[in-house]
């Protein structure tokens, strides 16, 4: 698996290779490339995202076309939360921090939020390798079995949104428990 | 104007309102810069061609060969200037409303042919920049969420429609449609996409949907929710409106004694009538009643309208329906046995029936008026 931050840091252009050794502006240039390598780490994972709800579409495109309606409102819910974790997923913060903020966010903390989005992965593939089951059971028609993974993979979206959400807090050591 | 003459674009906020999209409004320069906010997208097209789709949030610094220096020069030797061109597009979701324009007929299973008015909001976004400006901006000139809206919400009545009738043929009645509004909303949805992906459209949602049925159909939809919450058939059902009806009308249009006997007297027969079917029907069945054709019915003998076998009066014209007993004399209404007065026109009963030709006879008459044989002969 490619490191984004290594890639954003060895494709810096003239201008940026220059800013990245100015005294008091290097500092700044490798904050803005780690926020960058995130955020490119951040959309691909929202793809990813969309991509697997684009596969629970095809499942409610087999209902539709069998007008098996039990459960297709559960279905269309199911794949708004999809959307809903999939637009946090791409419009989170990149964890900037002004001049004199009350929590510093440095390049320490930008390299740990990296690799705790990355981490996230695991949560995307458990939701990618609920999909399937998904379909077999929209293909063998159990509105039980249905309904059962709808649930399932639910909560494994549910648990991606709790962990994402408090990444910030986790980071910078904020959160209270 | 910088040395090189190049310039950083935003979509500023004032051309962005209820606009889908945005061309840049001049040829790009060599390093001009554009800024592409979260919930915008740019399509950077060079000579026609689409070079990149700039979807991330950033500033980008474009290429053309629109130099200060070899682009002024090329020009000037060949005439041919490169034409590079950026077109932005909102991310965020538009909201716009759909409605027939004129009722579609829907045949219903229970209601027969219904006419249908369907109205609503559905949420809209660009999903596929390359399609939305070839087929809106180069096809049809649209920039506008106004004229996009215009454009498709004709295709969403017809989606909606399509839809209904995909459901009916599964057994949706319009009985059905009100509680099944988020389902609808999801097949719409999902057969949106076929008539919406090749505009680079996509349906987000649809809400605030809502079918209108005629009148008389919508009072009998009514009625079939009253009587399922009720757990009646609808003759019973029928009956007890009847009832309530005549305990609101105790005078009607027979006058003030006679009426109220009869609203007082349908009320207690329907009464028991509807305390003895509610005995017959364990509460756990009540969403499942026996249909009406399990019921002896008879014919009304005013207007003959089927009724139950055992009912006093009638539902619907009040009459009751016990056999006629003696003509009144004076205006000919039919009166009970026992009755003292006519009912009707208030003579008094009692005068007995002519012997000779079996004509009713006035209480007081001493001749028989239709063969003229004394009275009591």
């Amino acid at each position: 698996m490619p490191d984004l931050r290594e890639r954003v840091e060895e494709d810096r252009g003239i201008i940026k290779k220059i800013q990245s050794v100015i005294p008091g502006y290097a500092g700044y240039r490798r904050r803005e490339d780690l926020r960058a390598a995130d955020n490119l780490l951040r959309i691909q994972m929202a793809e990813r995202l969309g991509r697997a709800r684009t596969e629970v579409e095809k499942c409610r495109k087999t209902l539709v076309d069998n007008m098996a309606t039990q459960q297709l409102d559960s279905l269309g819910q199911l794949i708004n939360r999809f959307k809903s974790v999939e637009g946090q997923l791409r419009h989170a913060e990149g964890g900037y921090s002004g001049i004199s903020p009350t929590i510093r966010i440095e390049e320490p903390e930008l390299n740990q939020l990296y690799e705790y989005d990355l981490s996230l992965v695991n949560h995307i593939l458990s939701i990618e390798q609920g999909v399937l089951p998904l379909r077999n059971a929209v293909t063998s028609g159990s509105a039980q079995q249905i309904k059962a993974e709808i649930e399932t993979l639910r909560s494994r979206i549910d648990e991606l949104e709790n962990t994402f959400k408090a990444r910030i807090r986790r980071i910078t050591g904020t959160e209270v428990v | 104007m910088t040395l090189i003459g190049a310039e950083t674009f935003i979509w500023d906020d004032a051309n962005k309102r209820n606009n889908v999209m945005w061309k840049l409004p001049r040829n790009v320069k060599l390093n001009d810069n554009i800024v592409v906010r979260e919930d915008e997208i740019a399509v950077f097209y060079r000579d026609g061609k689409a070079l990149a789709y700039l979807d991330r949030p950033d500033r980008y610094a474009l290429t053309s060969q629109n130099a200060p220096i070899l682009g002024n020069l090329i020009h000037f030797l060949s005439g041919v200037r490169q034409w590079a061109e950026v077109y932005y597009l909102q991310k965020r979701a538009f909201d716009a409303k759909f409605g027939s324009k004129q009722p579609y007929p829907f045949r219903d299973p229970e209601f027969g042919m219904v006419n249908l008015r369907v109205f609503g909001e559905f949420r809209y976004k660009v999903k596929d920049p390359a399609n939305f400006i070839n087929q809106f901006v180069g096809a049809l000139n649209a920039h506008t969420a106004q004229e996009v809206e215009e454009r498709t919400k004709e295709q969403m009545v017809i989606v909606v429609y399509d839809s209904l009738g995909k459901m009916k043929e599964k057994g949706m009645g319009v009985a059905d449609l009100a509680a099944n509004l988020t389902t609808i909303e999801q097949v719409v949805l999902e057969r949106c996409k076929d008539h919406f992906e090749l505009y680079g459209l996509s349906i987000e949602k649809i809400s605030g949907l809502y079918i209108n049925m005629p009148e008389e159909v919508q009072k009998a939809v009514d009625t079939r929710s009253s009587m399922t919450i009720l757990g009646t058939s609808y003759m019973q059902y029928q009956a007890g409106q009847a009832m309530r009806d005549a305990a609101q009308q105790p005078g009607g249009a027979a006058g003030g004694a006679v009426g109220a006997g009869v609203g007082v007297g349908a009320g207690f027969g329907m009464g028991y009538m509807m305390v003895d079917a509610m005995r017959q029907q364990p509460p756990s069945t009540v969403a499942t009643v026996a249909p009406a054709q399990n019921i002896a019915l008879k014919a009304c003998i005013a207007c003959g309208m089927q009724i139950p076998a055992d009912a006093s009066f009638c539902p619907k014209c009040g009459k009751p329906q016990t056999p006629p007993g003696k003509l009144c004399a004076k205006c000919g209404a039919q009166v009970p046995v026992d009755a003292l007065f006519c009912p009707k026109c208030g003579t008094k009963m009692g005068g007995g029936v002519c012997a000779g030709c079996g004509a009713q006879l006035a209480p007081d008459a001493r001749f028989c008026p239709k063969c003229g044989r004394a009275a009591g002969q």
